[in-house]
Formats: structure tokens, sequence, C-alpha cells
């Protein structure tokens, strides 16, 4: 079947009623709810809300804090719509409707997983969050099962089966609802696992389109004709002729992060991941479309657009991080822009009908592993000294900016409408990596990639140790505009709102209001774990509330022993919690801070 | 070289806010076999001699270092390899250890 008759099937097979987008999209327009991760279509997880402003934030106090049971590290955050609050937790993914009222579990729902899922997932059993449409709850959990559940009672609905743990495929992404679909991608870039994104039927489940990041065009969903890499039709065989041979099978390009959507271009907008294996030397080719930003036809999933960043990779530069979509000014011109601020610490802007490449500069000084971004070609200007690949396997290639982690992770950063500001968390760290050669065993890691992480003053020897920075960015000039110097990397999400507040939090704990403007500190408090979830807010009755999970691996509460040599991983807030045993759980927490 | 780079912050500030003092205590009288008057007077102590050893945020940056140590895959690197992380931990087990000799701490 050729990509024009397969998409005309999957348009006859398309659902032909419409409701549930329009359901999110009224709940979204109103600011009392925060009805999907990025508050809003758009990934800009700014708050219209302007009860906690500069003059009062120093006067926030927790309102209210719920318990999850559940150990290990939380990232995302919950869901508000109505009177209710969703909220998710790691593996095992449960999930609990809270009412605001008066803070009690209205229901739970806590799934049965095969422990077996855990060791093949690379990077702790997070799980990024829930979303809400057509009076529906949807987890996607850590074995792939996507499940839809019964937003007032809790009950399932439908499911459906994304993937297959034994071949290294888990889920840790937030699922989104788009018109009458739930879009979901794929996580296992460490284990050989070939990237996909799938949208399922909203009312039962059945596949609609699924589209893969690396292979075949037909299953790329790709017309070589009309879809464009920097404005140019991307022709034939565009991904299998960057690999070799059948290489592509164990690809990469996973899809582990979040989805942002344009209602009025009926477009999806999302990033794929690492190649294959870590070691480039293995996989020659630019290994097409991993590392790329994908914007798919939100009805039949054909790309209109691609951008890969980083052809080839060489240091585990993932392009999974958010895209926000807002409609900026760029050399005198109003564009319906793209802001993507990536792994290998290029900040870009694109604008987001066309795919064109507006802007792409370092938002960290400390990037080295590139000069420049060639903007006529696209392509990174790689230094030979940070190349990976050219040094070979079994060479120690030393003070690559920035580190595997990237100069920003999956963490979500915020935008303000006000200030024309991007508060982006980022990590301060660079590497040594030695590449070594490696045999795929399905559901084994496949990375094949020795790593030492240190401070990123080691490399720019400004006698800095900081590891992360938080900063603010403007998106059409490319400049950091203010730059807070924070100890750790910041893992967790930004929310900016209409009282010219921006909120973060830190892995001591901490969750920070800063001015939107200067980035001055306007207050801090330190919750019971370290912070990798995103700070939401919301009006319960008419109040303004704001509220993050914190829990990462550790707990402050173990007193004395604080984790030395051997952890005891957090068991210790068992005991330090059980007086708030009555309406909570025991684990990770959820704290909700309120001006009194 | 990582030491004394944290070193010129030192003074002993003794700045460990309230919360800090009462969380370390609940979790240090919980180790140490429940609530009492005896297991609250060692561990009262014991978070006084660490505050009198190092800053809070010495103290704080500490804990995510030595907690985060054992954090799987790639990002557990961050919180291993930093030459401060192993410098902070070194200032931490030493405070402890000198607290647990002041304080009749004994495991």
């Amino acid at each position: 079947m050729n990509t024009k008759s397969f998409v005309m099937a999957l348009a006859l097979l398309a659902p032909c009623f419409a409701g549930a987008n329009e359901d999110v999209q009224e709940l979204i327009a109103d600011s009392s709810n925060w009805a999907t991760w990025g508050g809003n279509y758009a990934g800009t997880r700014y708050s219209e809300l302007a009860q906690i402003d500069k003059s009062n934030v120093g006067r926030l106090q927790v309102a209210w804090t719920f318990s999850t049971g559940v150990l290990r590290g939380h990232e995302g955050g919950p869901l508000v719509v109505g009177d209710m609050l969703y909220i998710h937790t790691p593996f095992p993914n449960k999930v609990y409707s809270i009412n605001l009222a008066d803070q009690t579990i209205n229901w739970t729902y806590a799934p049965t997983q095969d422990a077996d899922t855990i060791p093949v997932m690379c990077c702790d059993t997070v799980n990024r969050g829930l979303a809400y449409g057509d009076g529906k709850i949807f987890l996607q959990q850590a074995d792939t099962k996507l499940v839809a559940l019964n937003a007032k009672t809790g009950a399932v609905v439908w499911t459906a089966i994304n993937g297959d743990p034994a071949k290294g495929e888990t889920n840790t992404n937030a699922p989104l609802v788009v018109k009458d679909t739930v879009i979901t991608g794929i996580s296992g870039g460490e284990y050989g696992v070939r990237g996909f994104i799938v949208a399922y039927d909203i009312a039962t489940g059945r596949q609609v389109w699924k589209a893969y990041s690396v292979g075949p065009d037909e299953e790329l969903l790709i017309d070589p004709e009309r879809t464009t890499h920097l404005e140019q039709p991307i022709g034939a065989n565009s991904s299998l002729s960057t690999w070799e041979g059948e290489q592509w099978r164990l690809g990469g390009g996973t899809t582990w992060g979040w989805f942002t959507y344009d209602p009025a271009l009926n477009l999806v907008y999302y990033g794929s991941g690492n190649p294959g294996t870590w070691n480039p030397v293995a996989r020659p080719g630019d290994n097409r479309w991993s590392m790329t930003l994908f914007a798919r036809d939100a009805d039949t999933g054909v790309a209109k657009w691609v951008y890969q960043m980083t052809p080839h990779d060489e240091w585990d530069y993932d392009g999974v991080n958010e895209n926000l979509l807002v409609d900026l000014e760029v050399d005198g011109r109003m564009r319906k822009a793209l802001v993507h601020f990536d792994r290998n610490g290029f900040g870009y802007t694109l604008d987001r009908e066309s795919g064109e490449l507006l802007v792409a500069e370092k938002f960290d000084p400390a990037v080295n592993w590139a000069t420049h971004v060639d903007m006529r070609t696209g392509r990174p200007q790689v230094v030979d000294r940070y190349s990976t690949d050219e040094n070979g396997e079994d060479f120690n290639t030393e003070d690559i900016c920035p580190a595997a982690l990237g100069s920003k992770d999956q963490q979500p950063a915020a935008y303000s409408p006000r200030t024309k500001l991007f508060y982006v968390p980022t990590n301060h760290v660079c590497m040594d990596y030695e590449p070594y050669e490696v045999e795929y065993v399905a559901g084994q890691p496949y990375v094949g990639a020795v790593l030492t992480m240190f401070p990123a003053g080691q490399v720019t020897r400004d006698g800095t140790t900081n590891l992360g920075n938080f900063i603010a960015w403007d998106a059409a000039e490319g400049k950091i505009v203010w730059s807070n110097s924070e100890p750790f990397s910041v893992w967790s999400g930004a929310l900016a709102t209409a009282g010219d507040v921006v909120f973060y939090g830190t892995l001591e704990g901490y969750l920070k209001a800063v001015d939107a403007n200067t980035g001055e500190e306007l207050y801090s408090f330190k919750t019971p774990s370290g912070i990798i979830g995103n700070i939401n807010t919301w009006t319960h009755e008419g109040k303004q509330y704001v509220g993050v999970l914190s829990g990462i691996g550790g707990w402050a509460g173990i007193g004395m022993a604080a984790g030395l040599e051997g952890a005891t991983d957090g068991l210790g807030a068992v005991g330090a919690y059980r007086s708030l045993s009555r309406h909570t759980q025991l684990g990770g927490v959820l704290t909700v801070f309120a001006i009194p | 070289m990582g030491l004394v780079l944290l070193l010129p912050g030192i003074t002993l500030a003794n700045d460990f806010p309230t919360q800090a003092r009462v969380e370390f205590v609940l979790g240090c009288m919980n180790e140490q076999g429940g609530q009492s008057y005896d297991t609250l007077y060692k561990c009262v102590c014991l978070v006084d001699a660490i505050a009198a050893e190092m800053s809070h945020d010495e103290f704080v940056e500490a804990q995510v270092f030595s907690q985060l140590r054992s954090t799987a895959g790639e990002r557990g690197g961050v919180f291993r390899d930093p030459d401060q992380a192993r410098a902070l931990i070194e200032k931490l087990e030493a405070a402890i250890e000198h607290g647990k000799a002041r304080c009749f701490i004994s495991n």
C-alpha cells in the first residue's frame, strides 16, 4: 500500500463525531482547572490566576498534603477538573481521585503490574502523569498498558496494550487527549526499542494510527513529496538510507517526552529520542529520524514536517523535550512559533506551521560539543575533539558539555505572555564519554558507553561547582535574560502565572517562587523530599492553590542515617510521617500551598 | 580541591531552621527506638552538634548527594561523580560521628 492510499484508509476509519476535544478545550480555557499536563495544549504551563502575586507569595503556607504511599521518583503533577484532583504515582502507577473540598479519597485505581517491568526501566520507575477527556482519566502504565478510567468512579472503561516489556518496551509519558483520540508514545531507548507514537480511539481504545520514528516510509507515516525537512520535501526512504543494513530495526527514536497540540493547525508536536546503541561507531549515518522534532496531522498521523536536531548522535542527546507553542515576533515578523530546549544545549525556535528554523542558540554558555547550528542546513557544527565517533571505541573523550542528561531533560519549561520570557530548568553538567562495542539482546540494556559526570565549572574553569541553573530565555533573540545558579540540576517542571511569579522545585526539596522579571527569590519551602515533579495551580471555591509532588528515592525524614552508605531509601519516612496517616498514605508527597 | 572550594563559606552559622531540626529529631528518635525523653535528649543534642559544624545549606546538599548516589542509570552519575559530593558527604559523616560521641549515641 502506498502512503496516499494508506492515509486515505486511515481517514475512512477515523471516527466522525466530535466532542472530547471541545470538552478539554473548554476545561483548559477556565483557569480554575489544570486539565492537561501543560495547563493548555500549547504546553506553556502558564496560568491566568493572579491571586498569588509578587507582593504576597512570600506569605504562602502549606494548606494540605497527600502522601502517595509509593516510594521512588515522582514526576508529573496533579490534574484538577472541577472539584476533583487526580494524582498518579510511580510504578505500580496508582491513581487517586481526591475531593478538593475535604481532601478525602474519592476513588483509587491500583493496578497489578508484573515486577519484571522494573528492571527494564532505564531511569527510575517514573510516570509523568494523567490525561483527562470525555469523562475519563487516562493512565499510561509502565508495562505499556494504556488505561481509560471513568473519572467519576475509577472503573476501567477500556485498556490497550502499547508494547512488550520483554523487548524492553515500557512507558513513562503522560498521554494527551486530542480530538477523539488519546495519543501516547513508548520508552526503551536504552534497549534497542524502535520508537513510535500511537493514537487510540477515546471511546473504545482501538488504534487509529501509529507512526514510527525510524524505518520504511509507510511505517513512518511520511509522504516523501509533501513531508518537509527545513521546508524541502524529504524524498523517498529518508530514514532507511541513513542506516546501515537492517540497523534501523533497533533504531531507537523512542517517544517518552511530552506532546503538545495546535488546534488551529491540527498538528501534534513531539520529539524522538536517541538512535539505537550509544556507541556511534556501530551505526554510521545520520540515523534519521532519531533526535527529531515531528509535526503530525492529528487525524491521520502523517508528518507535515520534521527537523533532526542532532544527526548521528554521539552523546545521547535525546530530542524528546517539550515543544512550547507560542506566537512570537522574530526578526520583526509575527510567527506561529515552536520553542524547544533540547538536551543538546541549543534552544530552538521554529515556525510551527512550516518547520522553518528561525533561532538556534546555546541556552547554557558551557555547551561545547558544537560551535553553532548552520541555519541553512540545520546541522550542528560538531567540534572534532568532542566527537566520540571521531575518537572511536574504547577512547575516553573528555570534558564534553553538556553531559548525556543534556543541558535540560524532560522537565518542562514555562512561558509567560506578560514577560514574553521562557523559564527553563537546566543542568550545568559535563562528562567524559567512552563508547564500547555491544551486542543486542532483547530486553537487555543496549547502551555501549561509559560516562563520568561533573560540574560544568570544571570545564569552563570559572571556579563554580553548581550542577544546575534556572534561567529566563528570550526565544526571539536566542538569549539568556537572567540565570539563577542552583547547587543541583533542576529536574522539576516550571509554572508561570499572571501574578508575575514563576515557580520551580529543586532536588533538595525546595519549592521556590521567583520574580518573573528579575529571577529574585521571593519564597522557598522545604518539602519532604527532592522535587522532580511539575508545579501546577488551580482554584477551589475561588481560592488559588499551588501543588507539587516531591519524592525521589531518598527522604529527608530519615534523620541522622541520612541515607549514608547503603541508603535506607526512604523507609524512614514511615516513622517520620506516621502522624499524617489519617487522610494520607505513606511515600511521595503532594504538597499544596495557599495564602492564608 | 573540591573541599577547599567548599570551605570559604564556613562559618559556624548554627542556621538550621526549626522545621529542619524538628524533622531531624523526629527521624532520629524513630531510629533510636521511638519517642521518649531518652531519645529526645540524644537527638536534640545530635542535631545541635551537626548544626554547629556545618551550615544548613551544606547539610541539605550533603543529604541530596548521599541519598541519590544510588540512583539508577545515567542520572545517578551526576550524584556519584562530582568532587563536591564526596567532600560534603565526608563532612556530614564527620559531624555525625563527632555528635554521636558527645551525645551518648552508640549506634
